[in-house]
């Protein structure tokens, strides 16, 4: 009977939200697969992954937070706010006591059992993939009542992407890239994140698609395959002529070795809004000579 | 008085050699399987090429060639390390593990490495496994020698077992938890850490054999005299020390030397379990228990029994790879399951 | 006690002259002596000034209940256990000063219960035996391997030289340790209940074994609790709450109102074949328990 009542105001909020109006309390469902209802706009947000604080920013709604992870440190004013720790040893109490009316979680730390107990909103999201990105920055549109700043984000990070993939188009040949996130070693599959990056800067990664996102690989591997260009996100650069039968590589040989710390490679680990940024390294690795 | 001829020699010892034998030849199938197998193919012709030096590969003799040897030494260090303790402790389910010296060890080297982060910023995990600083064996050597005088110090002394054991198994777990804080402080490197507790050959390079061999050397012509002692403590402390053995200082050697091999195995290999309770355990099935014989064999059969592992940690999962503790505690595991088993139905 | 082993098997071998104490004048005193021995666990005295003296050649029978002191003066006497007070001398030479070699060659001891190392072989075991003569690195030579083999024949176990202790009875692993404590060749045998694990007829074999090593000048003490067999030893020692309450021949030390005060009233001595023999009686309440006054203790040597 009050259906029609519902239908009518769906039908009125869809050109209202895009103008920016209010339509809580509003339904998702978040990546834990979870129902989660947004009472209200949110306007004490914690942020609990790096790549969501900077989408948030990115966004302009960096001034909604209260508090991050203890990794976040992009944009500069984040820096500042309260650290409520990370995947391991996040603190929910410290969370609680903060009062926020959302907390926006990674899927993997539990998170959201202590803090649904204490009655706090989470919204759990999983950021890995490239295509993630702009999946995520929507989804966030739609919990902030701001779509067209999330349509305006996705835009300008695809323009920019699109900006770098030509100018890697340029290049005169697709080397071959073996690239180390944790020296026991772990690399990436051309189908994560980094793994879509490689491609777009015209590299051809060294790890076929079936050994999946992440692997652990056996040295032997990456001495058969013999990449040209070796990128590493650890700082370990020194060490890698020293591995067993590694110095002959011709990557090691012709010292095409980019190693990303200290900042940098939160630009290549991380699936937010400068992905461009990180795709800018790449190809400055990969191609000295667009640089 | 009675037949004062000499008898032949029992049937046992002749079977000894043969279990000597078919070690050997264990060992030498598993050298050339694991340097013929692994995470990339190479065929057969290439690797005896490669290993003749007709036509250099740098898998086989950078690579598996080192990383098979250095499985071997490990093996055989711990196999070692747990005869020796098993004849100390006088049980059958003792290994490295016990007196808490394998995680004192770990300690040691994730402190080395959380140390050396803080310390040193040109400092990486990877040199762990990459070029490992003889300062991490150090590290290591320094926090087993720490576990096991802690150990001895709750147990007050070496001469109780049972409450040597407990202290063992107490301190062990103090310091796998303080390992485990040491790792999420530093989440940085947290994978990298994890990864090494689980044990990993994937970097073993010939300073890392070459340093095995060495301890292996130093530790086993000393083990095999106290082989004797070992014997003797099967009949009893109270009977050893009436044979005039200064068991104080002997045990205290012993302590030592299995001490030395544990800690130069997790610094090289991370903790690969159960191969220091299995190899000398099996063997001694078929050796028997004088620690003359049993030393060297458990030596030899931990080295065939890791080597074996570390074969099935490369290809199982080729060309990703498995760490090899988890191999060998995925068949160490059910053995000692069954040893527990076997010994609650005896009782 | 048959086959009475003759002097002239008292200058067959078991101790080549090397194996003394090396002092001439030490060998005069051939003995193994506690002197006014005290001895505490953990703050309970178990021994106070105790004195018994073991000479060689003879077997000495030590006797009395529970907990008053045997099994710790044995491992005192057998230098494993430190006095608190007084002292052990061998042969002129006080224990401590003695080398734990030397020590382990002169004399051995055998616990009643030791572990049994179950995948060794009787041979391996007996061999265990020549440890103080071989030391850390000593290689096993003609000498010592026929010390075993000496050793083994007199013990019987010969026969199954290569069976593992796991498969031996409580009685043949018995006889294994005492093969292992005589492959040392030593003066003097301190044994914590070496018949407890023996069936008749090996009781019976057992007192043959001690006669024959008596015969070749060892001297061999025995904690026991049969005072029948004990009346087979040629002298014995009655230990009660820590000190000695008799000491002496058997037969005069061995009396009803010893026994009844160490043992309590239903112990009773009596005249089989002009031999004493101790029975258990459960019918007599009228049984007098006479105290012991010092008077009416054994004759002490």
């Amino acid at each position: 009977m009050k259906k029609w009542i519902w239908f009518l105001l769906l039908a009125v909020s869809y050109p209202l939200s895009a103008i920016g109006f209010a339509q809580y309390p509003k339904a998702l469902t978040d990546d834990l697969g979870r129902k989660v209802t947004i009472q209200a706009e949110p306007k004490r947000i914690v942020t609990m992954l790096p790549s969501l604080t900077e989408t948030l920013c990115a966004m302009g709604a960096c001034d909604r937070l209260v508090a991050t992870d203890s990794f976040s440190d992009w944009p500069e004013s984040v820096k500042k706010l309260p650290k409520m720790g990370a995947l391991f040893d996040a603190s929910p109490e410290k969370i609680v006591a903060l009062k926020p009316d959302l907390v926006l979680i990674s899927v993997y730390g539990k998170l959201q059992e202590p803090l649904e107990r204490s009655g706090i909103p989470t919204f759990a999201l999983k950021v890995e993939s490239y295509g993630d990105i702009f999946r995520t920055t929507r989804l966030l549109g739609e919990i902030l009542n701001h779509k067209p700043a999330a349509e305006r984000l996705v835009a300008q990070i695809q323009q920019q992407v699109y900006a770098q993939e030509s100018r890697a188009a340029k290049a005169k040949d697709r080397p071959t890239v073996y690239l180390e996130i944790d020296p026991t070693p772990y690399t990436v599959g051309p189908g994560s994140f980094i793994g879509v990056l490689i491609a777009k800067a015209r590299g051809q990664n060294i790890i076929p698609k079936e050994l999946g996102d992440f692997p652990q690989v056996s040295p032997e591997l990456v001495v058969q395959k013999n990449p040209q260009v070796i990128v590493l996100t650890h700082p370990g650069a020194a060490d890698l002529a020293k591995r067993p039968g590694w110095a002959r590589l011709r990557a090691i040989q012709a010292n095409r070795v980019c190693s990303f710390t200290g900042g940098p490679d939160n630009l290549l680990s991380r699936p937010g809004p400068r992905v461009a940024e990180g795709l800018k390294l790449l190809i400055d690795c990969l191609h000295p000579e667009l640089r | 008085m009675i037949n004062a001829e000499r008898q032949p020699l029992p049937t046992r010892y002749a079977s000894r050699a043969l279990v000597f034998l078919g070690l050997v030849g264990l060992l030498g199938l598993a050298l050339v399987l694991g340097v013929g197998q692994g995470a990339v193919y190479v065929s057969p012709g290439a690797v005896v090429r490669a290993l003749t030096g007709a036509e250099p590969d740098p898998i086989v003799s950078d690579l598996r060639l080192p990383r098979v040897l250095g499985a071997m030494g490990v093996g055989a260090a711990l196999g070692l390390a747990g005869a020796a303790f098993q004849g100390l402790f006088r049980n059958p389910l003792a290994d490295p593990y016990l007196m808490g010296s394998a995680s004192g060890a770990a300690f040691g080297v994730t402190l080395a490495v959380s140390l050396a982060g803080t310390l040193g910023a040109s400092y990486s995990t990877s040199q762990i496994f990459a070029a490992l600083p003889s300062y991490v064996t150090l590290f290591a050597f320094a926090g087993a020698v720490l576990a096991v005088a802690v150990t001895l110090l709750l147990s007050g002394g070496a001469a109780r077992t049972h409450d040597l054991i407990l202290a063992g198994v107490v301190v062990g777990a103090v310091l796998t938890g303080l390992t485990t804080y040491l790792m999420l402080k530093d989440a940085d490197r947290i994978r990298a850490v994890m990864a090494y507790t689980l044990g990993n050959f994937s970097f073993m390079g010939w300073d890392g054999v070459r340093a095995i061999a060495l301890y292996l050397a130093l530790s086993l012509p000393f083990l095999w005299i106290l082989g004797r002692t070992l014997n003797a403590l099967s009949l009893g402390e109270e009977t050893a020390r009436s044979l005039g053995l200064p068991l104080g200082g002997l045990k205290l050697l012993v302590i030592g030397l299995a001490t030395l091999l544990t800690a130069a195995s997790v610094a090289y290999a991370g903790i690969i379990g159960f191969v220091g309770l299995v190899a000398p355990h099996a063997l001694r099935r078929l050796v028997g228990g004088d620690y003359r014989a049993l030393l060297p064999a458990s030596a030899l059969g931990g080295a065939v029994l890791l080597t074996f592992a570390d074969l099935l940690a490369r290809v199982l999962t080729r060309p990703a790879e498995l760490p090899v503790g988890v191999v060998t505690t995925l068949l160490g595991g059910p053995f000692f399951l069954y040893l527990l088993w076997r010994g609650r139905r005896n009782v | 006690m048959s086959n009475a082993v003759g002097p002239a098997s008292y200058a067959d071998p078991p101790f080549p002259k090397e194996e003394g104490l090396g002092e001439r004048e030490a060998l005069g005193v051939a003995s193994l002596v506690a002197e006014n021995v005290t001895f505490a666990y953990a703050g309970k005295p178990v021994l106070q000034e105790v004195s018994l003296e073991l000479r060689r050649a003879e077997w000495l029978a030590l006797l009395g209940p529970n907990g008053s002191g045997k099994s710790t003066l044995l491992r005192v006497m057998a230098g494993l256990l430190s006095p608190q007070g007084g002292r052990v001398v061998l042969e002129g030479k006080p224990l401590a000063k003695v080398s734990s070699w030397l020590r382990g060659r002169t004399l051995t001891f055998v616990p009643q219960n030791g572990p049994y190392p179950e995948e060794l072989t009787v041979e391996e075991v007996v061999r265990l035996g020549r440890t103080p003569h071989l030391g850390l690195l000593g290689r096993e030579g003609r000498a010592d391997q026929e010390a075993v083999v000496w050793a083994m024949e007199q013990t019987q176990v010969l026969e199954f030289r290569s069976r593992l202790l796991s498969t031996l009875s409580g009685g043949e692993r018995a006889r294994v340790m005492l093969a292992r404590s005589l492959a040392a060749k030593p003066k003097y045998l301190l044994l914590d209940e070496p018949t407890a694990h023996l069936d008749l007829h090996h009781q019976a074999e057992f007192l043959c074994l001690l006669s024959g090593l008596r015969s070749q000048g060892i001297g061999v003490l025995t904690v026991m609790h049969d005072p029948n067999l004990a009346l087979q030893a040629d002298r014995v020692a009655f230990l009660a709450a820590g000190r000695t309450v008799a000491q002496g021949q058997p037969r005069g030390a061995i009396t009803q109102e010893l026994l009844s005060q160490v043992y309590g009233p239903m112990v009773r001595v009596r005249q089989v074949d002009g031999q004493p023999i101790v029975i258990l009686g459960t019918n007599s309440g009228s049984q007098v328990r006479a105290p012991l006054s010092p008077g009416a203790r054994g004759s002490a040597p």
